[in-house]
């Protein structure tokens, strides 16, 4: 990642808190100011409505160009390649210039890598010597080695979740893809865990993140027990036998379901992390799930309406019993908003979906002021 | 614990731009030593509901010959009423204005629960004793009533968007259910389309009247997005339909959408304008895809989306600028 675009996602960061602090009271409108003059945004930022359109465009524009291209010249598995390098060069081109973050780069480089990727898989598998099991293999590995690149170089976190899935999806492919994914994960988790708050710029620390939550579902699957009487990972070998786990394979993989999902929640509560406790509360979840299915204590209807009702009432005593705790807070944990303006992002486009209304945040921050209109900053934004 | 964050703090407060107690506040969650749990408590709170929900409609589908009807009915009535009755006691009273959150972060979830509960009671009513004969759909608008009168009693956008899309449904069933039989079904489309045009137009009005008369004013992004959709899906599935009549459409669509782009520039309103821009470049490709083929076709689609995104660009611009 270059020099340049590291230092652009810091500040970014930084003002995205300040706003946060800002909403939450901390701040008010003259130190939030302040902090933007002292951090000024290198970019013009858009609002997420705009960026995921001019995604949408740039998709469609480089899919027609494809396209066209392909009909005047009869497309081949070079093509492909050549048209994925190009889209690399045009999101170099991109990154280094004012139109950065905007949806665009997002869209050449995420093509360009499904494009290469693509073209390497076709490659692969024309000619008479085809192998089809050896291919799925190859073009699994090439998505490993192109989407990290992409993630180092230009600095697109979700890069190295696809990256790390792709990994597991590799180890799968082999013989004893279970215990391969089992070590790896467990020693990915190790090291991913020990870099969560190394000073990387911001994406690369997000990727770090994603890496570690990919690596503990990895993880997660081979030891569940469902997963494992149901050869989840099995099935993805080449030339796949599927024979059966034997009942002490069995027997520890129901432990270690019940294990997992205590040991994560725990850890959760002892670091302090909210990554790793949502991934504990996720896979405790899942192993009541699994729990379910292998043993019936209760009607189906029971089951959910007694654990959501169960859901409902712990989280109303939790949030009550923080709240009125000495300032409003145990062991460092609260209940109080303090996520930033990432978080609060991603709240807000989940009610956009839900509820299908623009954000309403900017418009009681009052850093907008529609100015005569008649519809006086109802859901209006902050970006534009 | 985000080192960025920590070091301009620290940086901050060397500056003063950040006094001593501010630093130190913000210095703790940035470092990791304070965690907010507020996400994980709505997402387990709305999981909790949803839970709830379909065990509720699993019991009514494995139990209502064994309880019977009334008694089934009696019982979500309860659950429904207590959670009404939990939601008006931790609900600020009723204003035309904002208003305050809840004294508790569960209560709006609980609120969704008791409104989806009613309008499951009320359904499973319906299907039980069909009071309403052939016009069973008249039960949404009913479902819709309730949602209505809960959204402005609690100040719940949530509510107030399943009271909007309740409201859409019942339009959309009363109007197809006389097209039932595949024979009718272009008919049932053009019925649809006008139905959702009708909506469309209806909210917009009625989120401009909630401005105007400062009646929820908040509301009004609900009511026009909404409408907005269901006003620019008619418009397009009149563009995109089969048959000769298409091009009608297409004048209608570039007003509409023309309209919104500049209201939505001029009220900084990214995801109206997004919307706007979105249908009119949707109705051009029909366009283009008429008179065009094979190769050129393509090349002039991406050249118009190009041009979109010039234009994107540019009122991004213009907006900056004023």
């Amino acid at each position: 990642m270059r020099k340049s675009w590291a230092d652009a996602a810091r500040i970014i960061e930084v003002r995205q808190a300040a706003r946060s602090w800002r909403d939450a009271g901390l701040i008010d409108a003259t130190t939030l100011e302040a902090i933007d003059a002292d951090y000024p945004d290198p970019r013009p930022r858009l609002a997420p409505a705009w960026r995921v359109l001019i995604f949408f465009l740039v998709t469609v524009a480089i899919h027609a160009v494809f396209v066209g291209l392909s009909m005047a010249h009869a497309g081949t598995a070079g093509s492909w390649v050549v048209f994925g390098i190009a889209l690399a060069a045009v999101t170099e081109v991109l990154l280094a210039s004012r139109f950065a973050g905007n949806g665009s780069d997002a869209a050449t480089s995420f093509w360009a890598v499904v494009d290469l990727v693509i073209g390497i898989g076709i490659l692969l598998t024309e000619g008479a010597s085809r192998n089809f099991d050896e291919a799925i293999t190859l073009v699994l590995i090439a998505a490993v080695i192109l989407f990290a690149a992409a993630c180092v170089h230009w600095g697109f976190a979700i890069y190295g979740t696809f990256a790390t899935a792709a990994f597991f999806l590799t180890l799968g492919r082999f013989p004893f893809g279970r215990a391969a994914s089992f070590l790896a994960g467990v020693i990915l988790i190790g090291i991913s865990r020990r870099n969560l708050d190394r000073p990387y710029p911001p994406p690369l620390r997000r990727a770090v993140s994603g890496v570690f939550a990919v690596s503990a579902v990895a993880l997660y699957v081979a030891i569940n027990r469902y997963s494992i009487d149901a050869r989840w990972i099995e099935r993805l070998q080449a030339h796949s036998s599927l024979v059966a786990a034997s009942d002490a394979v069995r027997a520890l993989s129901a432990i270690a379901t019940a294990l997992v999902s205590l040991i994560f929640p725990v850890w959760g509560v002892r670091s302090r992390r909210n990554l790793i406790l949502d991934l504990g509360l996720a896979f405790a979840a899942a192993s009541l799930v699994t729990l379910r299915y292998y043993v019936h204590i209760a009607p189906l209807w029971a089951v959910l309406t007694l654990a959501g009702t169960a859901l409902v009432l712990i989280a109303l005593r939790l949030d009550r019993v923080l709240r009125r705790a000495p300032g409003g807070e145990i062991g460092g944990f609260t209940s109080a908003p303090l996520s930033s303006v990432k978080g609060a992002e991603a709240i807000q486009a989940a009610a956009v979906i839900a509820g299908m209304t623009s954000s309403p945040p900017a418009a009681r921050s009052g850093e907008l002021s529609p100015g005569g209109g008649g519809f006086g900053g109802g859901g209006a934004s902050s970006e534009f | 614990v985000n080192p960025d964050v920590v070091a301009a703090i620290e940086a901050l407060r060397a500056k003063s731009t950040l006094s001593q107690p501010q630093a130190d506040a913000l210095l703790r969650p940035a470092r990791g030593e304070l965690v907010s749990i507020h996400a994980e408590l709505r997402v387990t709170l709305y999981t909790g509901v949803l839970l709830a929900t379909a065990g509720v409609g699993l019991f009514l589908k494995e139990n209502h010959e064994r309880l019977g009807p009334a008694v089934l009915a009696s019982l979500i009535g309860l659950a429904a009423a207590a959670c009404l009755l939990y939601a008006f006691r931790r609900f600020p009273p009723f204003s035309w204005e904002t208003g305050s959150s809840p004294s508790l972060i569960g209560a709006d979830y609980v609120l969704l629960l008791g409104v989806l509960l009613v309008g499951s009671d009320l359904a499973y009513i319906e299907t039980q004793y069909r009071w309403l004969g052939p016009n069973w759909p008249l039960h949404l608008l009913l479902v819709a009533l309730l949602y209505f009168a809960a959204a402005y009693r609690f100040d719940s956008r949530t509510v107030l968007s399943l009271a909007l899309s309740t409201f859409a449904a019942w339009r959309g069933i009363s109007a197809a259910l006389p097209f039932s039989s595949a024979a009718h079904l272009a008919g049932a489309a053009a019925v649809l389309r006008a139905n959702a045009l009708g909506c469309g137009i209806l909210f917009i009005a009625l989120g401009i009247l909630s401005v105007r008369l400062r009646r929820k004013a908040h509301f009004e992004a609900v009511w026009t997005t909404m409408g907005l959709l269901l006003l620019f899906g008619g418009l397009l599935s009149g563009v995109f339909q089969i048959g000769s009549s298409w091009p009608l459409w297409e004048l209608p669509l570039f007003l509409f959408a023309g309209a919104t782009v500049f209201l939505a520039h001029r009220l900084r309103r990214p995801l109206d304008f997004a919307l706007g821009v979105l249908a009119a470049y949707l109705g051009s490709l029909r366009f283009l895809a008429q008179a065009l083929e094979g190769s050129a076709l393509a090349f002039t689609i991406a050249l118009s989306s190009l041009a979109v995104l010039a234009f994107l660009i540019y009122a991004q611009r213009r907006m900056r600028e004023s």
